[in-house]
């Protein structure tokens, strides 16, 4: 079994979770934001 | 959002995890037994000791709360726990990628793998408790299951020492000896997602607190 594969899927993994979790916190302050925008409306 | 501060910020974490892969993939030397699947280590073991870390500032953060009921405190232990499942989803992903070269299987029921994996579902039913209970009271019984699920913590971390695993031994404390180029591989690593983890915290504490700010203007709105 060629282990190259398994050391990239491992480092790959990591970096789409973390870059998944960041793109939830920029999705939520961009909802955050909308929130703000439509208070000062008021 | 877009501060100055925040700018250097990202480009000295963004800096730090270049180094510490470069450090890794390049810098350290190639594990005689395992072989070059072995640098999988260097973002596995950082991570779980990134994700011990959060829990534990998640646990300081719910006594604080439990002591002073401050807001403040509670949008830390939040903040932590998330970020803290999200380095333990990286280390129990990672953990089978490299035990499939090595031991020839994905998974197997060993008290470190299934323990590792009940931390992560305690601080999963934690933030899932934040996310859908609606009482007054929920900070209250999210702080108090955060303190008893952080008894899990050194309970994974010394399973190993108190059972026949087939995991190995810790690097710190574990009677082991590695390289000194590994250990800098590993050091780096870790400082480099204590670094980008500190980011999200802080990242994801400010987004609880405005998250709250609005909800008590809309509350006070209601009320008027």
């Amino acid at each position: 079994m060629n282990p190259i594969p398994f050391l990239y899927a491992a480092y790959i993994v990591t970096g789409v979770i973390h870059a998944v979790y960041l793109l939830t916190l920029y999705t939520r302050y961009q909802k955050l934001k909308r929130e703000m925008q439509d208070l000062e409306r008021k | 959002m877009k501060s100055p501060v925040l700018i250097a910020v990202v480009v000295v974490v963004l800096a730090l995890l270049a180094f510490g892969l470069y450090q890794a993939l390049v810098v350290a030397p190639t594990e005689q037994t395992m072989g070059d699947v072995q640098r999988i280590f260097y973002y596995h073991v950082p991570s779980a000791w990134t994700a011990f870390l959060l829990f534990f500032i998640n646990l300081i953060a719910s006594i604080w709360y439990l002591i002073g009921r401050s807001g403040d405190a509670d949008a830390l232990a939040v903040a932590s726990a998330e970020v803290g499942v999200v380095f333990c989803t990286v280390v129990l992903i990672t953990g089978p990628i490299w035990a499939r070269p090595v031991w020839g299987i994905w998974w197997t029921w060993d008290v470190r793998l299934t323990s590792t994996l009940v931390l992560w579902l305690i601080y999963v039913s934690y933030l899932m408790l934040r996310r859908f209970s609606t009482g007054g009271q929920t900070p209250l019984l999210a702080a108090v299951l955060a303190v008893f699920g952080f008894a899990v913590v050194p309970f994974v971390y010394l399973s190993i020492r108190f059972f026949r695993t087939q995991h190995p031994q810790p690097v710190i404390g574990g009677g082991g000896s590695l390289d000194p180029a590994m250990w800098h591989a590993v050091l780096w690593n870790w400082l480099a997602f204590l670094a980008f983890a500190g980011l999200l915290c802080w990242l994801r504490y400010n987004l609880e607190r405005k998250q709250r700010g609005i909800e008590e203007t809309l509350a006070l709105e209601a009320l008027i």
